[in-house]
């Protein structure tokens, strides 16, 4: 799906523009929407293009991988695998009500810790060397 | 510039870095970094230089055996 159309289907689906930074430097950009129950950010980063997720409920800057969603939903361990960004944008479209679901006021709380509970096992499998601290 | 040629120029930035005995500040945390990103691919290669995440998480410091 090209730029123009997620554009036109985030708009669709009651999505406003809230953020857009281009850098000067790799053509590295950042654009963010929300509609006030999601937020989404489409990044790129040097070679790398994905889109992040948070709750627009939370009065934060904190973002999750979409691809952890796709993992939660799907009960898929193997988190350290990256997707296209054409499949970022495949999942959004096709998982769009999900998603609002999942970060609405009733779940949003239970939705974030259990992304973060599976950043922390990504992070396992992209960095076996790495010794978490202990509390 | 291509990735490679990215990576080639992040990789003297950092072998720099090394030769003056560097700390390096993590900007993101290592729980947020994504598969496939050069910060990835930044730590992976810092490790191998002997680097390791300080136990606060905000830094990656060289290991002294």
């Amino acid at each position: 799906m090209k730029s123009i159309q997620i554009d036109a289907f985030l708009k669709a689906h009651g999505f406003l523009l809230v953020k857009n930074e281009v850098s000067d430097s790799f053509g590295d950009y950042y654009t963010v929407f929300s509609n006030g129950v999601i937020k989404l950010r489409f990044i790129k980063d040097k070679s790398t293009k994905a889109v992040d997720v948070g709750s627009a409920l939370c009065n934060n800057e904190v973002w999750y991988d979409l691809s952890l969603v796709k993992n939660m939903l799907y009960c898929d361990d193997q988190l350290n695998v990256a997707l296209t960004f054409e499949q970022y944008q495949e999942f959004l479209v096709a998982n769009i009500d999900r998603l609002n679901s999942l970060f609405n006021y009733d779940s949003y709380k239970t939705t974030i810790e259990k992304l973060k509970e599976l950043q922390n096992q990504r992070t396992k499998q992209m960095f076996p060397w790495f010794k978490p601290p202990r509390d | 510039m291509t990735p490679v040629e990215q990576w080639r120029a992040n990789q003297e930035y950092l072998d720099n870095a090394l030769l003056r005995g560097d700390k390096f500040r993590l900007a993101t945390p290592i729980n947020q970094v994504r598969e496939g990103s050069f910060y990835q691919q930044e730590l992976n290669y810092l490790y191998d230089k002997g680097y390791q995440v300080s136990s606060d998480g905000s830094w990656l410091l060289k290991i002294t055996k």
